[in-house]
């Protein structure tokens, strides 16, 4: 009993000592001129029960910048989204978006810093109309009746398709559609970060292309992105930077041509056939 | 067919029960749809403010409409409460936080009888604000039925358009189809879990207090079989989502069981009808709900067993198997220590650890709830009640067995379809039904056969039979009746420990966890479900056949539905799927209670507020408990070994061990793997 109790005490300082540690170079970083990124990801250590999933991870995304994540099953990709997200809480590390720190927010309140996080194939709500998932989407603007309304309109104005089937149950629209409006209900708050957890994942490749589009528009217009992507094809026509993650760790960071050049790295993954195809 | 008809004031009272059943049922469905919880409480949370609305009235005059508001307020408050203390369950094993319920239940119980909410005078009747009544025929509409037929309609009205078109009904609703979505969009899903409670508390006291006239005292425990019953039923036939459809139910439920009541003059026809038109409308309503597969509810409630990890070695397993010779040696001889009262009292607990164990293989292992499993061992008590006297009592155990595991397959083919819930209102309906109908008719004629079969207990009001004698010994003192009982139990224990290890339970398991993989897998899926209502059955059919012969004389009373909520609680504090908690289960909620009923600290661990608190932090039960104190034991006797070879017997200087000592036995051997007990 006493030495578990120990054991957590010892940790616990570590990781106060930790905290004090990080804080200190931010500020001294920030202090002789550094910018403040979109999202920063400090020494972040992950656990699922016993499993440990992300191993001492360290990135950062500058604002505007559209970066892809890429890495085998199991890598811990979209564990990343969800821990930046705050659907789950890390055990170690400090996530920093916009500069603040957002280790342990809950989703709730990461929503309202600007950062949206959307999950292919698992967003829309099946039973509820079109509307009424939009209304979803629009629940933080819900102080602001007019704003909210705005919002609404914007977005079925970027979406006409949706527009057609608003009193439809979303259940009942095909897997680009429902990926449509998905998309639409996060744009909604306008955020500032946008996290797309496998944006193509069963959908059909023409569907993918259109969504894409819309995605390089958003970003266009001043959102940051990060995209969890399977494809090295199609990170490399989105996005200039990524980052590839092998079991938690990560192999690589920078950009995105470079990473066709490593063969080591990608040969595991797509058995050698993605990067030679492409060269 | 049968022709029912009756004149319009039996439909209008069958409105009128019926806007209390479809209240009922409407409270069950805002919160099953909201956490997937089945709220044994929801009643119970009305009565409290039913009470103090006579409290506040009677005794401290306040006026009505102030009054109900007051009394409203805090049934809203109790279920907000209720909900903040259940919330860390929400994602445990739905049965767990079931059991949480029926313990919540009883709290509120207790809590009706606080000083500050119990009024002087309790037999004093809940007031009704005006005096409006009307004639129909020759009945007299008192003005507490005139309130209901206004109210009811107006509240289920009112909800249905807050559901619909309020922030809080559309968050309510995003919530339940998908928590994590929702909250990635800024819903504070727990603040709208805690205000659906809410919500549902509010609508409880108008369920009470719309039903309270009618009653003679106010302090009762509402949600009996019956009531839950014809609630759970609407709520199904809403497939608990559809509030409107549950709410329209629960008034049919109730025009139903007037007109049987009117066209149908003996108690068990009417019974009878009743359970076959509730089966016929789920199995209808099943077929209806199997096109949107509603993989959530499937995956919550059949998540069912607790998982020990336990490091799997020799010694372990030596320890784990001394342990139970230990424990069987010394309950063979406690016999022989206790008095006749406490072998009576002994024989009791083997018995119902044996019913336990029969939902164990049902709930912990093919994770299908039943609300009814007393109804079965009804099944075998009568046959012993019948056959007790001719047949010789291991041939009487076997066919008590076989008749009971054919009931639980009739029972239990419903469930086939749609897993969840529909097991746990067919089971209930059936232990109802077999109370009611089955126990309470001697005999009766078979419709198109005009043949007399006795299937009932011989005097539904007292039965007595002798007990037998088992190859010529004689069963007739308690102590010799103990050491029968103490057999069974010990039986059973082995026969479903070896259908735990030989794969019976992993089969089960599957199918529960995974049902398209079993069956990719090989592995029958509906034999494989019919195997556990058979299995179960089996069991609870011979611990009835024991049960009757212990108690020697029973009535239709002592096969009370309610006891089935018991041994459900006995399973889940026992720690789901574990075969040795099953017995402590047993142990603890039979056997503590009668033996220190006295004991404060007792009464109040074996009470409701003692079973939240078991559910709250002791969530894997006293199977993991027992569990954990064997790991440490391993460790320890370990410890001492390692000791042992490395420095020789105790006392001795190291390096004086001169023999060299083997290695721990089993030591080579050790692999660590999850295993499900």
């Amino acid at each position: 009993m006493l030495i578990l109790g120990s054991h957590s005490v010892r940790r616990d300082i570590t990781l106060v000592i930790e905290d004090v540690i990080e804080r200190y170079t931010e500020g001294k970083r920030r202090q002789t001129g550094g910018k403040i990124p979109a999202l920063q990801v400090h020494n972040l250590d992950f656990y699922y029960g016993t499993n440990q999933v992300l191993f001492d991870l360290n990135l950062e995304v500058e604002e505007g910048e559209m970066v892809a994540l890429l890495g085998t099953n199991g890598a811990g990709k979209s564990t990343l989204l969800r821990a930046v997200s705050g659907l789950s809480h890390p055990h170690r590390g400090v996530i920093r978006l916009f500069g603040a720190n957002a280790t342990y927010l809950e989703p709730e309140q990461i929503i309202a810093e600007g950062v949206a996080l959307l999950v292919g194939g698992k967003m829309t709500f099946s039973g509820l109309t079109v509307r009424d998932n939009l209304r979803i989407g629009g629940h933080t603007l819900r102080r602001d009746r007019a704003r909210s309304a705005q919002a609404l309109e914007e977005a079925m104005d970027a979406f006409p398709a949706l527009k057609a089937r608003l009193d439809q149950p979303a259940g009942t629209l095909s897997g680009g559609e429902q990926q449509m409006l998905a998309l639409a209900r996060v744009m909604m708050t306008r955020p500032r970060l946008l996290l797309i957890d496998e944006l193509a994942l069963g959908l059909a490749p023409m569907t993918v292309d259109d969504l894409m589009a819309m995605v390089r528009r958003i970003n266009e217009e001043g959102t940051t992105v990060i995209l969890v992507e399977q494809s090295v094809n199609r990170a490399i026509s989105l996005a200039d930077r990524c980052f590839f993650l092998e079991r938690g760790e990560i192999r690589f960071d920078g950009p995105t041509v470079e990473l066709l050049a490593r063969d080591d790295l990608l040969r595991p993954v797509f058995l050698g056939t993605a990067a030679s195809g492409l060269r | 067919m049968l022709a029912l008809s009756a004149p319009n004031f039996v439909l209008v009272q069958g409105v009128i029960i019926g806007l209390g059943y479809g209240l009922l049922a409407v409270g069950l469905v805002l919160i099953y749809r909201t956490n997937r919880v089945l709220n044994f409480a929801q009643g119970q949370v009305g009565v409290i403010a039913a009470v103090f609305l006579v409290k506040l009235t009677a005794d401290f005059k306040f006026e009505y409409w102030f009054a109900l508001v007051l009394s409203i307020g805090l049934a809203a408050a109790v279920g907000a409460l209720s909900e903040l203390v259940l919330r860390r369950l929400f994602n445990r094993p739905r049965v767990l936080v079931m059991v949480a319920t029926i313990g919540l239940s009883q709290v509120l119980l207790a809590l009706t009888a606080l000083p500050f909410i119990r009024p002087h005078n309790l037999y004093k009747p809940v007031p009704v604000p005006f005096d409006l009544s009307f004639t129909l025929g020759t009945t007299i509409f008192s003005p507490g039925e005139v309130l209901t037929l206004i109210v009811a309609p107006i509240v289920a009205v009112t909800l249905a358009l807050a559901v619909r078109s309020t922030s809080w009904g559309l968050n309510m609703r995003a919530m339940s189809e998908n928590a994590d979505s929702a909250r990635l969009s800024g819903v504070w899903i727990r603040r709208t879990s805690t205000l659906t409670w809410t919500v549902a508390g509010a609508l409880s006291a108008f369920t009470a207090i719309l039903n309270a006239p009618g009653q003679t005292s106010a302090l009762t425990e509402v949600l009996s079989p019956d009531l839950l019953l014809f609630a759970l039923t609407a709520a199904l036939v809403g497939a608990m989502i559809n509030l409107t459809v549950a709410f329209v139910a629960g008034i049919g439920v109730g025009v139903l069981y007037e007109l049987l009541q009117w066209n149908i003059s003996s108690t068990a026809n009417q019974q009878l009808v009743l359970f076959i038109v509730l089966l016929v409308v789920l199995l209808v309503r099943v077929r209806a709900l199997r096109k949107d597969s509603r993989s959530a509810e499937r995956s919550t409630w059949q998540h069912g067993a607790v998982r020990v990890r336990a490091t799997v070695d020799a010694l372990r397993n030596r320890i784990s198997v001394s342990g139970m010779w230990a424990a069987a040696c010394g309950a063979a001889i406690l016999p022989l220590l206790l008095n006749v009262g406490n072998n009576y009292l002994f024989s009791q607990v083997c018995i119902y650890a044996v019913i336990a164990l029969s939902l164990t293989i049902l709930t912990g292992w093919a994770g299908q709830v039943s609300l009814g499993q007393f109804g079965l061992v009804a099944v075998g008590a009568v046959m012993a009640a019948h056959l007790g006297a001719s047949v010789p009592l291991p041939l009487l155990l076997l066919f008590a067995g076989a008749v009971t595991a054919l009931v639980a397959i009739i029972v239990g083919l419903p469930a086939l379809r749609l897993p969840g819930l529909f097991l746990a209102v067919t089971t209930l309906a059936f232990a109802i039904f077999m109370q009611e109908a089955v126990l309470a008719t001697p005999c009766w004629t078979v419709p198109g056969i005009h043949k007399t079969l006795c299937t009932g207990l011989p005097n539904p009001a007292s039965t007595l039979i002798g007990r037998p004698s088992l190859f010529g010994l004689g069963l007739h003192s308690e102590r010799a009746f103990a050491w029968f009982s103490l057999g069974i139990l010990l039986l059973s224990i082995l026969a479903v420990r070896t259908w735990r290890d030989k794969g019976v339970a992993r089969r089960l398991i599957a199918v529960r966890d995974n049902e398209l993989g079993a069956a990719a897998m090989g592995i029958p899926v509906l034999r494989t479900k019919l195997l556990a209502f058979g299995l179960s059955g089996f069991m609870a059919g011979y611990a009835g056949v024991c049960l009757a012969f212990a108690t020697e004389r029973f009535s239709t009373a002592t096969f009370d539905p309610t006891i089935s909520f018991i041994i459900i609680s006995m399973v889940v504090i026992g720690g789901l799927g574990s075969v040795a908690g099953a017995v402590l289960g047993a142990l603890y909620l039979e056997g503590l209670p009668a033996l220190f009923g006295a004991n404060p600290t007792i009464q109040f661990l074996t009470s409701g507020l003692g079973l939240i608190a078991f559910i709250l932090y002791l969530p894997g039960g006293l199977g993991e408990l027992l569990h954990r104190s064997a790991d440490a034991l391993t460790l320890g006797v370990r410890y001492v070994q390692e000791r042992w070879t490395t420095h020789g017997p105790l006392g001795s200087p190291p390096g004086a061990a001169t023999t060299p000592v083997p290695a721990v036995p089993g030591a080579e051997t050790l692999t660590p793997e999850v295993v499900e007990s």
